[in-house]
């Protein structure tokens, strides 16, 4: 009966000389892997216009419904280089239950998940959960 | 109208074990009839986390209902969003390209030995090991950098899809599961030292929550709940399917159906599961991840948006997202052995992109069936090793 | 009867049946695309090939005609290969614009590929680049994505006679297109954008703006004219943003009215709360606040002896003039309602045909007295049907005919003002009485009207009476479809003039809206309740009916803008438009048919009947209990099936005056008329200003040129205009436009709709 019990303590006793294996967040971060799935940016293509041209499928695809999406016309080509851009693309994170199948549906590549996953948000209140197209763009943002 | 000596014989007390309890592994709710600190009925009442994912998969392309799947055992995803993706390959008739299997079979039995691990730490720090949790979650958390790097995400990857799996497996992710696997043993024996021969241990859970053959069946306990009885089932090897006929891995069985007897089941499970995967990784071949391409799942991102653009896969995309493709009508019901039992998906189709019916046959309701016959004429104390040995989630019983 | 076996279902069909049309009474599909059930086959794609047992080359299903004893195997390997190879051939030159192409979602080449195609091509080349053709404020066209199906080529031959569209140069440089012009707007042009399989033809007024699977689409019925098409209304988050006619009857067709017009429902400059009158302002108040001020108006000018009248647009629902109807005779007391503020005298009559298919089947038709393709335009496909196919001769006694005179045997194109004459005249030539003298000054010759005569005694014809005639004129032709053995059908102004009509909205004395007016100046009549209609835009007597207005106690509009008849208002009451209110309305063919709700009102607004409902409450003897406009239906639908009487109106109509040089017609361009549509943007783009026409010949011998800006002066008015030639303007006549709420045309009517005009070059 005490030979099974001392074995045990032999174990626990033994973690006394192991290193600890605890990430001492938030001073110590774990590194994430590549394609991590956290915050969305839309992306800018080389010349800076907006490569998101409100193509819908994000929105079609998402299985919570979580992108509202309202297109328009660019006529003079200067925030898109195909002459539409969204007008209104918001992405509720209160809904979003980030399974990427935006980023990949997108037919441009214009949508893409980073490594970002700290999105606590300043107050109560799911008003602060909708994040519309400035703080989704890569310049403002995005880092 | 009971009388004053009615009332006074009555002799049972009725203890709410309500859904907020740190021993219930969820929101599960148990009304307790004691009779001192003996169980006389242990009736559960499920339902608290039900959120109502059948119904929703009618209003939602096969694709879309993957990620409502992963949130049914929560701690288990892959091997969910594989019985899924089989159940609609059966429909469809189609069959997957080999790597993709071995792929499906490896992260499968991957999350067999996660769940178990959960399971483990869960149970024993129920019981009063504490110690087991913060170990075999150390395990476990290698489980999550496994499927973080192959998915992206640590819980609910969605990552097969009807066809294939989503993404081929990253370059660093062979290694690193084979120093997984390489050290698996000795944690197993690890824990194993603390518990197996451990003489509170035995006395907490032998003899505890017997359930015999025939209950077994008869209340249609899958899993290690039924081989712990005695019962030699597991449906990798009655019914194999995505290749598991072609790995050799035993299935252990228990003698008594106790607590103890579940136990070892699932510590040799874990063991099992490792071979299968060694397994796997020897057989792995190349080869494309997906059946029918373009056809059930968006076709390869170069061919849509990177240098050999095309119209056709464009249009393909499209109307995989806007309509989904259309199974033939029919109905099929494919089952496989998830780490807590049997996981059926019956499916009704309509010919439509969504599901007419989706029935899901959870393992843990099904195990909680059980929990009265076992829990009866034991004290109140041992209630919570029986609901552990049950090894329930409650997204896994309450859908 | 030949009997054929497609994919072993054996059938026996009447012969000529096409292949496709066989395979479709079996239940077997046949992918097409050039092909439309309403247009003739034509076999240009070859998407529709099947094989047939013994034939060496595969045979297009849609205009091969089967034969007996044929096998039929629509899904062989070599049928599959050769829909996936035509596919990868129309895919060569097909640009990447899914994304921004708004045919996604119902676009049959997307849907053909997935069904058919395969995920890659193997043609890798530069496709040929067209430049994109903004046709105007209504469509944009897109040639990069043309697969030449040449449906819309067809049906401008086919159903509209012929216009400017067609194809040019060929092989690689295939171009589809307008040939001269910049802006196509050729009053069907919706129906090109709804046949275009892919994305070539687009709307300019839904581009880009959201998907069409994101649309909530209600069924719904058209409120600009009486022949209701059916609509099927696409709403997102409360605003319209896109129609469909999505069936095939009473016409697979459906007029730019019906498919453009409904930009006003969402219009910025719509006001939806309740105004009051304060001095010299109008101020916003609760509907609370509003609806009890009516009511105590309106109770203290009834208590005092004075009388109140209400004019309602013909466009609203039966369940709108019922309940309003009660409130004003039960409630109120009074009985001077009418509903027709386009002017005229006459009520509606029970109709020849029961349906667009009837008129189809007819022999020969007479149209007199309005050009059909401006005001029920669907109806003049119709007619014009018959007459392309050769089935049919068209008689024409109309000024100013745009459309359907290309199509007629015989076209009288009278003076404005003599359309009744030449009516008259041919009455006496069926009688075989003199007629010359009738055709005096109406610049009709007499060979056309024999010719005419002769046509008609020839084969049956059906007879429509336009909106513009008079009771005499509707005499006159029933007594010219008496001689014939026919009933006339005559048509109404508005989109639910029947239902106003059977719903009682009418004086029982027979008072026309003038008569109305006139009480008003007089001051019988103290109180107006206005709704839903500008009368200083559409009633053809602004001098009247500013005096009228000027001289009233009370004056409530219910609108939904800001028109200059609100400014006279002491309370404005916000109403609402066709898609955010139910109801029942009465078509042409007196068939009732049910609209239905695509989005609430916004903020403020109320139905019509809502507002007689709260008035009733108001006043103290409310008229039910009604929730929504479902609960008033029944009470509709009862009254539907009885049989309501009307007045003779005979003589009570003032002969047009037509004192000046030229005689003219003032008529609506066909992107004026109708319901609001001088707060649609795309067709105030369109027509943006009044003008006068004039036939080319007659503008030259008057030292005119094409593009003067001239000054029609009439009664001292003068009014500063554009001047263009048109051929389908008769010599000595002159057509004006009107219907533009901010400018005064309605000035120069003095109740009819031709008025003599003066015209000179404007002084720079």
């Amino acid at each position: 009966m005490v030979g099974p019990l001392l074995k045990g303590l032999r174990v626990t006793f033994g973690h006394l000389f192991k290193p600890a294996i605890t990430v001492k967040y938030p001073y110590e971060k774990r590194p994430v892997a590549e394609r991590y799935r956290g915050r969305h940016v839309l992306k800018l293509d080389e010349d800076g216009r907006e490569k998101c041209c409100a193509c819908g499928l994000c929105e079609a695809v998402c299985p919570a419904g979580a992108i509202t999406l309202y297109g328009a016309e660019d006529p003079e080509f200067k925030r898109s280089d195909v002459g539409k851009i969204a007008e209104v693309y918001e992405i509720d994170y209160s809904r979003c239950i980030f399974c990427g199948y935006c980023v990949d549906a997108c037919p441009r590549g214009a949508i893409i998940m980073t490594t970002d996953y700290e999105l606590t948000v300043p107050g109560p209140g799911r008003g602060h959960l909708y994040k519309d197209k400035n703080w989704l763009f890569e310049k403002r943002g995005g880092e | 109208m009971k009388t004053v000596a009615e009332h006074t014989e009555r002799r049972t007390y009725t203890l709410n074990m309500g859904p907020q309890h740190p021993s219930t592994h969820g929101v599960l709710r148990v009304i307790l009839e004691l009779e001192g600190e003996t169980i006389v009925d242990a009736r559960p009442v499920v339902g608290y986390l039900h959120r109502g994912t059948e119904k929703l998969a009618e209003s939602k392309t096969y694709q879309q209902v993957s990620p409502l799947i992963d949130r049914l055992d929560y701690l288990a995803c892959p091997a969910y969003n594989f019985a899924y993706c089989l159940a609609v390959e059966k429909l469809l008739g189609v069959e997957v390209p080999p790597r993709a299997k071995y792929i499906r079979v490896i992260l499968a039995e991957l999350a067999r030995i996660a769940s178990h691990l959960i399971w483990l730490g869960s149970h024993a720090m129920d019981i009063g090991a504490v110690t087991v949790f913060l170990y075999t979650f150390r395990e476990r958390e290698i489980t999550y950098e496994l499927l973080e790097m192959a998915a992206g995400v640590r819980m609910h990857q969605s990552y097969f899809v009807v066809g294939g799996v989503r993404w081929d497996l990253p370059e660093g992710f062979i290694p690193k599961l084979r120093e997984f696997l390489d050290i698996l043993p000795s944690k197993i024996q690890e824990y194993e030292n603390l518990l197996t021969k451990n003489k509170i241990w035995r006395m907490r859970t032998e003899g505890l929550g017997v359930l015999s053959r025939e209950d077994a069946i008869a209340l249609g306990a899958t899993g290690p709940m039924l081989r712990g009885s005695g019962v030699e089932w597991d449906i990798r090897k009655a019914y194999p399917y995505s290749g598991y006929g072609e790995f050799e891995f035993d299935i252990p069985t228990g003698r008594n159906g106790d607590v103890y007897d579940r136990y070892l089941v699932r510590m040799e499970e874990m063991r099992q599961s490792r071979r299968i995967i060694l397994q796997a990784l020897e057989k792995l071949p190349d080869g494309p991840i997906h059946a029918m391409e373009g056809k059930l799942y968006f076709p390869d991102p170069d061919w849509v948006r990177g240098e050999h653009r095309d119209i056709a896969a464009l249009i393909h995309q499209f109307k995989l997202v806007v309509e989904g493709f259309h199974p033939p009508k029919g109905e099929v019901y494919q089952s496989i052995e998830a780490p807590k039992g049997e996981l059926g998906f019956y499916i009704v189709c309509d010919g439509s992109p969504k599901p007419y019916r989706l029935r899901i046959r959870l393992p843990s309701l099904m195990n909680l069936q059980t929990l009265p016959l076992l829990s009866r004429g034991h004290k109140v104390a041992d209630l919570v090793a029986i609901i552990g040995t049950l090894d329930i989630v409650l997204g896994d019983v309450d859908k | 009867m030949p009997k054929v076996v497609i994919d072993g279902i054996e059938i026996e069909v009447p012969p000529g049946t096409t292949i496709l049309n066989a395979a479709q009474r079996v239940g077997v599909e046949i992918p097409v695309f050039c092909y439309h059930p309403y247009l003739k086959p034509a076999g240009i794609c070859r998407m529709c090939l099947v094989e047939v047992e013994g034939m060496p080359r595969l045979l297009p299903a849609c205009i091969t005609e089967v034969q007996d004893g044929w096998e039929i195997y629509t899904n062989s390997d070599r049928v599959k290969d050769a829909r996936e190879w035509l596919l990868e051939f129309v895919l060569v030159n097909h640009p990447l614009e899914c994304p921004i192409c708004d045919e996604a979602g119902e676009c049959e080449l997307q849907n053909f590929v997935f069904k058919f195609g395969e995920p890659r091509k193997r043609l890798y080349d530069e496709p040929f680049k067209y430049p994109t053709r903004y046709l105007g404020p209504l469509i944009v066209h897109q040639m990069n994505r043309c697969v030449l199906c040449r449906r819309c080529v067809r049906f401008s031959d086919e159903a509209m006679g012929g216009t400017d569209w067609g194809v040019y140069e060929r092989g690689y440089r295939t171009i589809v297109g307008p040939y001269e012009r910049d802006v196509f707007a050729q009053k069907y042009t919706f129906n090109m954008e709804a046949l275009c399989p892919v994305g070539a033809i687009t709307s300019n007024i839904y581009r880009y703006k959201t998907r069409i699977w994101k649309l909530d689409f209600t069924n719904s019925v058209c409120a600009h004219c009486e022949v209701g098409c059916w609509l099927d209304l696409g709403e997102r988050d409360g605003q319209l943003l896109k129609v469909l006619h999505r069936r095939g009857y009473p016409s697979p067709w459906i007029c730019d009215k019906g498919g453009y017009g409904f930009e006003y429902v969402n219009h910025s400059e719509r006001i939806t709360v309740p105004l009051r009158r304060e001095g010299n302002r109008l101020r916003g108040v609760t509907t609370d606040e509003a609806l009890e001020f009516v009511a105590g108006r309106l109770k203290g000018l009834v208590e005092s002896g004075g009388k109140v009248a209400a004019l309602v647009s013909p466009h609203l629902t039966c369940e709108d003039y019922l309940l309003m109807g009660s409130f004003m005779k039960e409630v109120v007391g009074s009985d001077y309602l009418d509903y027709r503020l386009y002017g005229g005298n006459t009520y509606p009559e029970r109709p020849a045909v029961d349906s667009l298919e009837g008129v189809e089947k007819a022999e020969a038709y007479l149209v007199v007295g309005e050009d059909l393709s401006v005001h029920h335009p669907v109806l003049a496909l119709s007619v014009a049907k018959g007459c392309k196919e050769g089935r049919a001769s068209l008689y024409l006694i109309v000024t100013g005919d745009s459309f359907l005179f290309k199509f007629a045997a015989e076209h009288a194109n009278p003076l404005p003002g003599k359309e009744e004459k030449v009516l008259e005249a041919l009455a006496s030539v069926l009688g075989g009485k003199d007629y010359a003298s009738l055709l005096e000054g109406t610049e009709v010759s007499e060979d056309t009207l024999k010719a005419m005569a002769q046509g008609l005694q020839e084969k049956k014809p059906l007879i429509i009476g336009g909106s513009r005639l008079t009771p005499e004129g509707r005499v006159l032709l029933k007594g010219v479809g008496e001689r014939l053995g026919i009933t006339p059908l005559f048509l109404d102004w508005g989109s639910n003039s029947k239902g106003a009509f059977q719903m009682g909205f009418w004086s029982p004395g027979g008072e026309s809206v003038e008569d109305i007016l006139n009480k008003c100046v007089s001051g019988e009549i103290k109180g107006l309740f206005v709704s839903s209609m500008d009368l200083f835009r559409d009633y053809p007597n602004g001098t009247l009916v500013k005096e009228a207005l000027s001289n009233l106690d009370f004056l409530v509009v219910h609108d939904m803008f800001f028109t200059e008849t609100v400014a006279y208002s002491d309370c404005y009451l916000p109403a609402t438009s066709f898609a955010e209110d139910g109801g029942t309305v009465v078509n042409m063919f007196w068939e009732a048919k049910k609209r239905n709700r695509a989005f609430k009102p916004k903020d403020e607004s109320m139905p019509l009947w809502q507002v007689a409902l709260g008035l009733s409450r108001k006043w103290g003897r409310p008229l039910g209990d009604f929730g929504t406009v479902e609960d008033v239906t029944p009470l509709v639908r009862e009254r539907l099936s009885q049989v309501v009487e009307a007045p003779s109106t005979l003589g009570g109509v003032k002969a047009a005056h037509l004192k000046g040089d030229i005689p003219a017609l003032f008529e609506y361009p066909f992107y004026r008329a109708g319901m609001r549509t001088d707060f649609c943007n795309a067709f105030v783009q369109l027509v943006p200003e009044p003008y006068v026409t004039l036939n080319p010949e007659y503008g030259d011998e008057l030292g005119f040129k094409n593009g003067d800006i001239v000054i029609m002066e009439v009664d001292g008015n003068q009014f500063r205009m554009k001047l263009f030639f048109r051929d389908e303007v008769p010599r000595g006549g002159a057509i004006v436009s009107r219907g533009f709420s901010d400018f005064p045309i309605t000035r120069a009517l003095k109740g009819l709709w031709y008025r003599g005009i003066e015209l000179r070059a404007a002084k720079e």
